[in-house]
This record gives structure tokens, sequence and C-alpha cells, in this order.
């Protein structure tokens, strides 16, 4: 498809100039020489070699705040995804993050070179290779070495999330021969790339005789869910995102949950060594094994009849959330983890100005163009967390989780909040 | 660039002069020649396959421009022998190598990545052979996620004569990449 | 609004995209005469590099290097306005220079010209033709995407400044800013020379009438001391405590006795000569760890030369001059111990006729045969080890032991007297009521700490090893740092003194030079900067500096005249800001895919 008939499909020429994207977005904040309008006029009024080989394309995240709001309902991610595509093939590149070595990863499997990347599953961890639900990792293993420079470990995440579907009796199928979902490629328009991976993955769900894809990734999550069946035709399986079980299995009775240790045991130590978060209103600070309270919080807990404990004021833990812009604002699904938030005893969800729908990226998107805007984003939104009093932000996303930390982890800033993700702290609350 | 300015040129050289006799005259046909083509006919991109060469065990090694390069150079001097699966990218410090590019030669079809940096005391630029070595480490655990065995990377040592022991090790090196056989691949 | 402002502000060191244009690329296809010709069948290699994209020249030549090829070179890229130009041929380390000058000549930026190797890396290190043709079309294609990629550049030139500072004054030091100053004559030239201690001199200081002078050590110090008086800028006790910048334009802070000051230099010359092995620091070493069982004296060579006589040779009736190798403290200047320990001998003897002096050696190097022949005409006795024949300190003298087994006689030479010595099983026994050990010269204590300070390698003794003593790899820098005598290795003060004149001569000719900078530099694109200092951190010649920007963040930039272009910034880098001038990222890139097929 043609860029021009892109241009008609996502409505681009319905561009009525109001301006009420550029307002909307993250980027166009911290970065005068970007925004959406600007993006649209350059193609429809300029030569279309101008916004191809314009750096500023690969500045847009692609988080659809500005399409969520625009009146005359202009698709604009799409539209840049398409323009994305359009300048690969005119030759030109967003700058790689991480000296391509994401990218690189990323080609390989799209080449099909057969990754071996269970090496994060341990023994207490039950898992199968045929089964009914099939456990998508993502990218969690290579992070787990590229980020070592900001010593975060995206892999216990993988643990939690499996250990968790043990306990409620799902034994998934974890696959060491799984590819990247195809996200990055997609959204940085290596649409070929993309497609390799989308297919390398559709077969390998499919031997495994899988019937449902849970996730923990919501990138990978939307990218099955509304990316593969538009290309790639109707998935012949089911896709969710781990909270979403959880979230059932909590409410059936499946799984019991009680007030969270406040361990912080994710948390990278930056240099000089970041404290524990501290928060307002006097917090009783605890510590004990995975999963068993501290026999203290359990007498002044109080288990009551149904077995929903109550926690005393002392115990309570705010946190605030960040919602992914893949569920959030493009799946609409921003109430199932609050629920689950709302459903552990003790945690206490403070909104921040701009969520749900209004939420904001986390800032960097991809793997390619990270700059200081970038950071600037991070550090708002880090701010904006901080503001609400909370004490841990919670992610669904591993990719915001990197994101954010990176822009904590750097000594000119020390923004004292915790970020954890919601599949650890879910399991931090298991009784 | 538009195709037309690449009509037939001026008149090619003729008057060629040689220190030996000789003189390849054929190559100047070709020389007159290639204006003529159309560039669609050539092929329009910088990726076009026509430089790729296919072969099952190539080994890419990115050899440091200072004492390993001479190392190299050295080894043909000397009148060592070692495959042709063995190419040599040259750069000016093992510092400047980053995972990516080793994996890159993976992707472009190696199957063994040899790299040649100087000793770490004696870097030229200080730190770039201990970058070097680090770079390499990161790079074996990326590789063994990706299904490459680590022991396909090698990183290896070179003072300025030792043209007989960079033969030897990159002789010594493609017989274990030949052993390790042909990565799979999955086509689709 | 704040913050883009103060990105406007910064906003000069952005990046291009690349693009997709293919530019006019030229190829040269050198024979080398017959060599390359013979080697690869360079008939099909010919026709598929004229199939390769953005071709247009192809000529294959005898010799590109020589005086009619460079014309036809020069000449083709003007008549065919050629954008690229790719030699295939031998090492680039070999003409590169001069092709690429050529080019330049012709109007085409040097970086726009690249060497294939198809000699070195190809043709003399395969035998299966048909193979090794296939990888030369790989290597050509590779040069060939490189250059396509490739982007203008100038490398910036310089002059050095015209000042030397030169460290330590000893014989070395003394001698080099003796020399130079004879060498500028009435030119303007700055010379500084620090001393650590209160007096120059070094280890002349020690001496008294080193070989092969007439004159006292001290009068030597007096003499090089008056050549420099006036013209070179002496300064006592004041040490090195740090190097910055590059050479040509280094910048140097003194100490003098805790007083900081900065100084410009534009070369530097190390002279900081070595510390002598004393006998306590022997003893721990093999195979002298015996010492302990020898029941008379123990000297070494230095010692011979303290005032008043350290022994009263009257109460002496034999000296064993013991002139071996200690691995662990020998270096390739052992021909400076030898020299002493024969020269000492010869002296001894003629002074004192009566005394027995032995000579026990492992190795005299050739050229001190005449040392070696006065020795010898005056009497000393010479006993000669080999690898298998150990000594060993026994009561009255030392024993060189024989291996099981042997049953040759040990050569003496010379008329021995025969209560001096005995043989004994498996042995030879030779009586001695003083051993005089060498003196080993071992790197001054502080030298690491120096050589880190001036970044200089050092090897594993911790002499200083010279920066660049074989290698060109087509960079154009000579570092200004040199390093002369002991620190380097024993040497002994002829040898030094030497030293000192050669190298007086190449910093004379460096200052005198054009430094052409090393092009390779690292740009950070100030729109991709994210402030982390990771690169910073990483850059060992502190090239890199943080600035901070009106929002708190701060944004990396590399300061251009200290920059070497090792290319470990970009590597360290999250996001992919530097770039390192002239050759990207991409081009190589363009390689790796080129050759890993």
């Amino acid at each position: 498809m043609s860029l021009e008939q892109k241009i008609e499909e996502t409505k681009a020429y319905n561009c009525v100039e109001c301006g009420i994207c550029t307002g909307s977005c993250p980027v166009s904040r911290v970065n005068p020489d970007f925004s959406p309008r600007l993006m649209v006029e350059k193609l429809l009024l300029g030569p279309q070699d101008e916004i191809l080989s314009d750096r500023e394309l690969w500045s847009c995240l692609t988080c659809k705040t500005c399409s969520v709001r625009c009146p005359a309902q202009v698709d604009y991610n799409e539209f840049m995804r398409a323009a994305r595509v359009a300048a690969r093939e005119a030759g030109f590149e967003g700058v790689d993050t991480h000296a391509g070595v994401l990218r690189s990863i990323m080609e390989l499997h799209a080449k099909g070179f057969r990754p071996a990347g269970n090496n994060w599953l341990d023994s207490s961890l039950q898992t199968c290779t045929r089964g009914n639900d099939f456990y998508f990792v993502g990218c969690l293993p290579y992070f787990d070495v590229v980020f070592r420079n900001i010593e975060l470990k995206s892999t216990p995440i993988a643990r939690s999330a499996v250990k968790l579907m043990n306990l409620v009796s799902i034994i998934p199928v974890v696959s060491r021969n799984e590819r990247c979902c195809g996200h990055d490629f997609y959204w940085s328009g290596n649409y070929d790339g993309f497609e390799k991976l989308a297919r390398y993955n559709l077969k390998l769900i499919s031997d495994s005789g899988a019937s449902r894809v849970i996730f923990t990734c919501p990138e990978g999550y939307h990218t099955f869910s509304k990316v593969y069946p538009s290309v790639l035709g109707e998935l012949k399986f089911e896709v969710v995102h781990l909270a979403d079980v959880l979230l059932e299995k909590v409410k059936k009775g499946e799984l019991k949950l009680g007030p969270i240790c406040d361990r912080g045991e994710e948390k990278p130590r930056g240099a000089g060594g970041r404290g524990r978060a501290t928060a307002g209103g006097g917090e009783r600070r605890v510590s004990g094994d995975e999963g068993q309270a501290d026999p203290e919080i359990k007498r002044e807990a109080g288990l009551s009849g149904d077995g929903q404990e109550t926690v005393s004021e002392e115990s309570r833990v705010k946190v605030t959330f960040q919602d992914p812009c893949r569920m959030g604002r493009m799946m609409g699904q921003t109430e199932g983890i609050r629920e689950l938030l709302g459903l552990i005893p003790g945690i206490e969800l403070v909104e921040m100005p701009r969520n749900r729908a209004n939420a904001v990226c986390c800032g960097s998107s991809q793997w390619v163009t990270c700059t200081s805007c970038n950071k600037q984003i991070q550090l708002d939104r880090l701010a904006e967390a901080r503001e609400t009093g909370a004490s841990i932000l919670v992610t669904a996303c591993p990719k915001c989780r990197i994101h954010l930390t990176c822009a904590n982890y750097d000594k000119d800033r020390d923004l004292d909040i915790e970020i954890r993700d919601i599949v650890s702290l879910v399991l931090d609350a298991v009784r | 660039m538009q195709v037309d300015e690449r009509r037939k040129t001026p008149e090619a050289d003729q008057s060629l002069e040689d220190v030996e006799s000789g003189e390849p005259r054929e190559a100047l046909e070709a020389a007159e020649s290639l204006e003529d083509v159309e560039i669609g006919e050539r092929g329009d991109a910088l990726n076009r396959d026509e430089t790729k060469v296919s072969s099952n065990s190539n080994i890419v090694i990115f050899t440091c421009g200072w004492y390993p390069a001479i190392a190299a150079d050295n080894a043909g001097v000397v009148g060592e022998e070692y495959p042709t699966d063995a190419r040599i990218v040259t750069m000016t410090c093992a510092g400047r190598l980053s995972p990516a590019l080793i994996l890159d030669a993976f992707g472009s079809g190696a199957q063994g990545v040899l790299v040649a940096a100087c000793k770490p005391e004696l870097c030229h630029y200080v730190n770039g052979s201990s970058t070097c070595e680090q770079v390499v480490a990161e790079t074996r655990e990326l590789a063994e996620l990706l299904g490459i065995s680590s022991e396909r990377i090698h990183l290896e040592a070179f003072d300025t004569e030792e043209g007989k022991r960079f033969a030897d090790c990159v002789n010594g090196f493609y017989k274990k990449i030949v052993e390790l056989g042909v990565i799979a691949v999955e086509q689709q | 609004m704040a913050f883009g402002e103060s990105l406007g502000e910064t906003r000069g060191e952005t990046r291009e995209m690349k693009t997709r244009e293919i530019p006019r690329i030229g190829v040269v296809l050198c024979h080398c005469g017959t060599e390359i010709r013979e080697a690869l069948d360079l008939a099909q290699l010919e026709k598929q590099i004229a199939a390769m994209p953005g071709v247009v020249y192809l000529k294959a030549e005898a010799y590109p290097c020589s005086r009619p090829g460079i014309a036809t070179l020069t000449k083709a890229i003007r008549e065919r306005r050629l954008e690229r130009v790719v030699i295939a041929g031998c090492t680039p380390r070999l003409h590169g220079g001069l092709l690429a000058q050529a080019c330049e000549s012709a109007g085409l930026n040097r970086w726009f010209v690249d060497m294939a190797n198809i000699r070195e890396h190809c043709s003399r290190v395969h035998t299966d033709k048909a193979r090794a043709t296939e990888k030369a079309k790989a290597l050509i294609g590779a040069s060939i995407r490189k250059v396509g990629l490739a982007r203008s550049y100038e490398a910036v030139r310089m002059k050095p400044r015209n000042s030397v500072l030169v460290i330590g004054g000893g014989v070395s030091g003394l001698g080099v800013a003796a020399e130079l100053v004879n060498l500028r004559g009435d030119l303007p030239l700055d010379i500084t020379l620090i001393e650590k201690e209160n007096t120059p001199g070094g280890v002349l200081l020690r001496l008294q009438k080193p070989y092969p002078y007439r004159k006292a050590a001290g009068d030597i110090i007096k003499e090089k001391l008056s050549k420099i008086e006036g013209k070179v800028k002496l300064l006592k006790q004041t040490e090195v405590v740090s190097l910055m910048g590059a050479p040509g334009h280094y910048l140097v802070r003194l100490s003098d006795k805790g007083n900081v000051e900065e100084h410009e230099f534009g070369a530097i010359v190390v002279a900081t000569g070595a510390d002598c092995v004393n006998l306590k620091q022997l003893a721990e070493v093999e195979p002298l760890n015996t010492m302990s069982s020898f029941s008379g004296r123990i000297i070494t060579q230095i010692d011979l030369e303290t005032e008043p006589p350290i022994v009263d040779f009257k109460t002496v009736h034999s000296v064993l001059f013991v002139s071996i190798s200690v691995p662990e403290l020998s270096h390739s200047g052992s021909r400076v111990y030898s020299l002493v320990a024969l020269n000492n001998a010869a002296v001894l003897k003629e002074t004192n006729p009566e005394l027995e002096v032995w000579f026990l050696f492992k190795d005299v190097p050739s050229d001190l045969e005449r040392e070696f022949a006065r020795a010898k005409s005056v009497g000393v006795m010479f006993v000669r080890l080999d690898d298998e024949r150990t000594i060993e300190f026994v009561k009255n003298g030392l024993r060189v032991g024989m291996p099981a087994g042997d049953s040759g006689s040990v050569r003496v030479d010379s008329a021995a007297r025969g209560e001096a010595f005995a043989y004994v099983d498996n042995g030879l026994e030779i009586k001695g009521d003083l051993v005089v050990l060498p003196t080993f010269l071992r790197p001054r204590v502080d030298s690491r700490g120096l050589a880190e300070r001036l970044r200089i390698p050092v090897d594993a003794h911790g002499f200083f090893i010279e920066p660049h003593i074989k290698l060109r790899p087509g960079d154009f820098i000579e570092r200004g740092i040199f390093v002369v005598g002991s620190c380097h290795s024993p040497a002994s003060i002829l040898e030094s003194s030497s030293q000192a004149m050669v190298v007086a001569s190449r910093v004379s000719r460096f200052l005198g030079s054009e430094i052409v900078r090393t092009p390779f530099l690292s740009q950070i694109d100030q729109k991709v900067c994210r402030g982390c200092s990771r690169c910073a951190e990483a850059c060992r010649w502190d090239a890199i500096e943080m600035t901070p920007l009106d929002n708190g963040l701060k944004l990396a930039r590399v300061n251009d005249t200290l920059c070497t272009g090792c290319g470990v910034c970009s590597t360290v880098c999250i996001n992919g800001a530097p770039s390192l001038a002239p050759v990207s990222q991409d081009q190589i890139r363009a390689m790796v895919e080129a050759v890993g097929a």
C-alpha cells in the first residue's frame, strides 16, 4: 500500500488543524521541532521526500494520545507507521538505541535463528511443552543482559508470572524458541521483519497446541491481539494479559491475597544506593519471606471471616499506576488492573492526574530515537508519580519499567519512588 | 542522482603507460561499457545481493587496526595459509566493536566471529581493548540466548610480529566452527 | 519554552540522515605486477565488480602505486567525475597514504577512497584460486559498500607548541636538554627540565669515575649543567601531577613541593632512569637466595664506587665477580651489567695486582670483546657457566654445580692458582672472601604511577614502552611523548648519552612538523544525547565534558583536541549519540554484511 493510500485510509486529509494533537502530545511538550500536526502538514503540503528524510519522523512514541482526542478522527499512529515504512524503503532510519543491540537481536529472530531463551526458569516452576495455556515471555531474558547497566533484571517478572500461574493450577507452555512478538519492528516501519516474526510465533503457538496465550507484556499482548489478526488473519487462540487471569482467580477465591511486604527486592541500586521508598502517613515497614507475612502484621491485620484481611492504617501502602499505552489507551483496558490492585489488602491506589486514557507514555518506544526529550518526559512522569504521595509506582509493562527506571538511574536525579511490576506485586500479596 | 547523468562519458582514457609489460587492456573495454548500462538493470539499492557471496562456514574476523592488523598482514608476508572463509574487517580500535556488530555478522551468514585485539595493557587508546573484552563477554551471553553457541565468538590478543600465530589461531578457530556445524536457522 | 531554547543553542553537532543516492564509484584492480594476477581469477573478478551497483569505472592496473598508475587514477577521477574510489590490492598500510593523497590532489576527499586488501588478506594466504577469487569479490564488495556510505571529512592540522618538558635530570635528561640547546642554536625553544630530587645527576651521583670517561662523575654533571645554563628552565623537586591534551598540545600540571602549576608543552621526554636493586632485594631471588650461607662480604657493583671505599682491599685475598642474569630482574639490557662488571674487574685487578679476581659469567655480549680482552690480559680469571651449571653460595665462596653425570670439567681461563679452587663432587669450589653481584636496574617504584599519568604503556617489569615503536597503521600522528635511557631498558651511561642525542633530534623534528590530528573523532549528536554520562566516564582521555542545560539535564560534548577516536564512547552510549567520523557504524555494518554472507 502506498503512502497516498495510507493517507486516505488514516484520514490524514481530514485534519482540521485544530492543534489538539500537539497540545496532547508528550513529545511536543519537550521537543519544539515535533508535533503530530506538523508531521501531517509536512506530508500533505510538502514534497514527499521532506517528511521521509525528516528525523522527527522517528520522535513519535506511537502512544496514540493525539488520535484518541482528534476531532477529525485521524488515525495518527497508523499514519506514522506507514510513513516510517516508506521512509525505510527510501533509505532513512531512526537512530538505534543501545548501539543497535536490540535491533540486532530482533533481526536474528526474524531471520530464523532459533533462540534458546529459557535460562530464567528454575526447578520450582512448573511448565510444559504442550498444553492449553502458552505463556509468552517476550524479550525479558535479553533485557537482563542489556540492562545490567541500570542494574535491572526483568526475568523476575517471568518467574513471578509462572509461579502465580502454578498457584492457580495453570501449567503453562514456556517455549525456549520464542521470538520477539514484532511490536518494535511493526511500529518502527520494518514491516517485513515484523511479518516474519509473526509467522514464526504463530507457528510456535500452533505447534504447542495452546488455545490461550497469556502475556505479561502489553506490547506483545496488543500486537498479538490487534495487529496479527489484521495482517495474518484471525487467531486460532485467545489472547489475554496475566493480570486479567489473576483478577478472575482472585474473585473466584482461588487465589488469596494479603497485605504486601514492602521488600523492594527488584529495585535497582543506583550509585550511592537509593534507599527504600518513604511515604507519607507513617507506614510500617515490613520485611519477611516472599508470600509470608510477618506474624505481627497478621495479628494486626486480623483475618476476617470471609478470608479478606483488614489492615490497619499503619500497614497501608500507597501506590500509583502507570497505564501502559498499548493496553490502556489503545485497547481500552484500564480497569482490570485497578480492580486487581484494589483486591490487595492494604493497597491504596492514588491516581496520577493524568491517568487511564490520559495517561502519559513512559517516554521511549521501539528502541529507536531516545533523547534528552524522552528523558524529560520520563522525569516529569516520575515527578508526577511522586507527587501523589505513593511509595510504589506500579507498572504492567516491562518496557515502562525499564524506561522509567533508566531515567531514574542517573546520578543527577533521585526521585525516591519504587517501580514494581504488577505481577511481582501480586505474588508478594499471595497467601 | 538522476539516471540521465550517467550517459556516455567523454572519451575513455587511451594513454596507459605501465611499469611492467603486459598491460591488461581488456579492462579498458569494460570501463567504457559500464556507463551505458541503466541503473535499473544493475539494481537500485546498496543492499543488493550482488555483493553477497554464499559459503557455508564464513568467519568474520574483526581486527583492531593497530597490532593485530599488522599481524594479519604479516601472515601474508611469512607465507602462512588459512581458509578463504575467513574474512577480515578492520576497525581503528577493538573498543569500537559493539554487540550489535558481532550479532550482525551472524545475521549476515557468518558461522563464527573472531575478534583480534591488542593486549589490554598495550592498547593505543588505553581502555579500548578492555572495553572489547566486556563487549565480547556480553555478546556471548546474548548469543547463547539466540541459539548461537558462545564458542562461536572468540577473542584473541595479538602483537605485531605474530603472523604465524594469527594464521594458526584462524585455522584452529575455523576447525572448531566446522565441527560445530552450520547454525540451525528456521526457514519459512 | 526554556528547554527548547537551550536545545537550540546546543544544536551544533547534529548528524545528517543517510540517503539512498548511489555515488559514482571507480574501482582499480591491482595485479601487483603478476602476483595477484596469478593467484586470483581476475577476469572473473572484473566481470563481477563491473556488475556491482554504483561502479561506473573499472580499471586493471599492474601497479596502481606507480607514477603512471597514479596519473591514470587522477585523470580518471577528473574525467569520469568519480565520487568514490576503491583500490583493490595490497595492504592499505603500504600505499594507502600515497593513494589517498593522489585522490585528494584530484579533488576527491580521502575518506571517499578505500583500499581492499586482496593481497596480504587474500592472494598471499590462500591457495584455492576459485575460492580466493570468491573471497576477493566479497572484500571488494565490502569496500564498495563502505565508500558508498562515506561522508567527506577534513582532518585538523596544527603546529605543535614550541616547548619541551624533560622529566628527569640524570644522564639521559641532561643529555637531551643539552642536545636540544645545541640543535636549536639561535632558534627559540622553551625547554623545561624537572628533577624530583634536590640535585640533578641521577645515578651519576653515586659513581666516581664512570667508564669510559676519564673524569669524575661530579665533573660530568657540572659540564652538562653548564651546557644548559640559561637556556633551560631547571626545576628541582618538581614532579608531574597530571597530563591532559594531545600531541603537540599537552597540558601538564607540575607540583613543586605541593605548589601546583599548569604548563603547556608540545613534546615530552621521559628520562626518569631506574633504581638500583639492593642486596636485600637480591637475596629473595634465585639463584642468589642462598647468599646467607656465605660467611664473607657480599656487595653489588655500585658499592665499589662508594667514597670512602666500603671495602679495604688490603684485607681481601680473593674477589668473586658474579655476572649472571636473573630472569626476574633481567631485562633486555643485560649488556650494561656485563659491561660494568668487566670494567670493574679489570680496574680492580689493575689497581690491586695481588688480588685474585674471579669472573663467573654465563654470557658476555659479543660487542664487549674489548673489555673482555682487557680483563683477561690483566689476569682476571674467568669461569664460564651455562644453563645447567648452577652457582651456590657456600661458606668460603661459591660452588659451581654440575648436573649429575657430567664428567666434563668447568673451563677455567687463565693461569689459576691451585689453592683458590678445588674440584669437589659434581662441582667446582672457588674460594673467595668478597663477592660482587651485579647492580640490577629495575624501574622506579613510582614508574607505574607516572606511566598511568602520562598514559604510556609499561612492560611486565615496569619499564616504559615507547608508544608506536613499530607501527603507523594509517594514522598520522606521532605521539609527542619520547622515552629515553634506563627508564626504557637498563642502559649504560654511554648508551644513555647516545640515545639522548637521537631523541633530541626526533623531538626537534617533531616540533618543526605539522601534526595532522587523528581524523577519527567522536561527534556527539546533541539532539540524541540523553545526558547519562556513561561516555564521559568511559573516556580515558577526559575528552568528554557534560554541559548542563537550563532544564537540569546534561549534554555530552567532545573536546576535539583531546579525542583520540577510539570509539569506546559509541560502544557504551545507550542512545547511539556518538558517531565516529569519518567511518560510521553504518559503514562497518555494511562491510560486515558483505563479508559475512
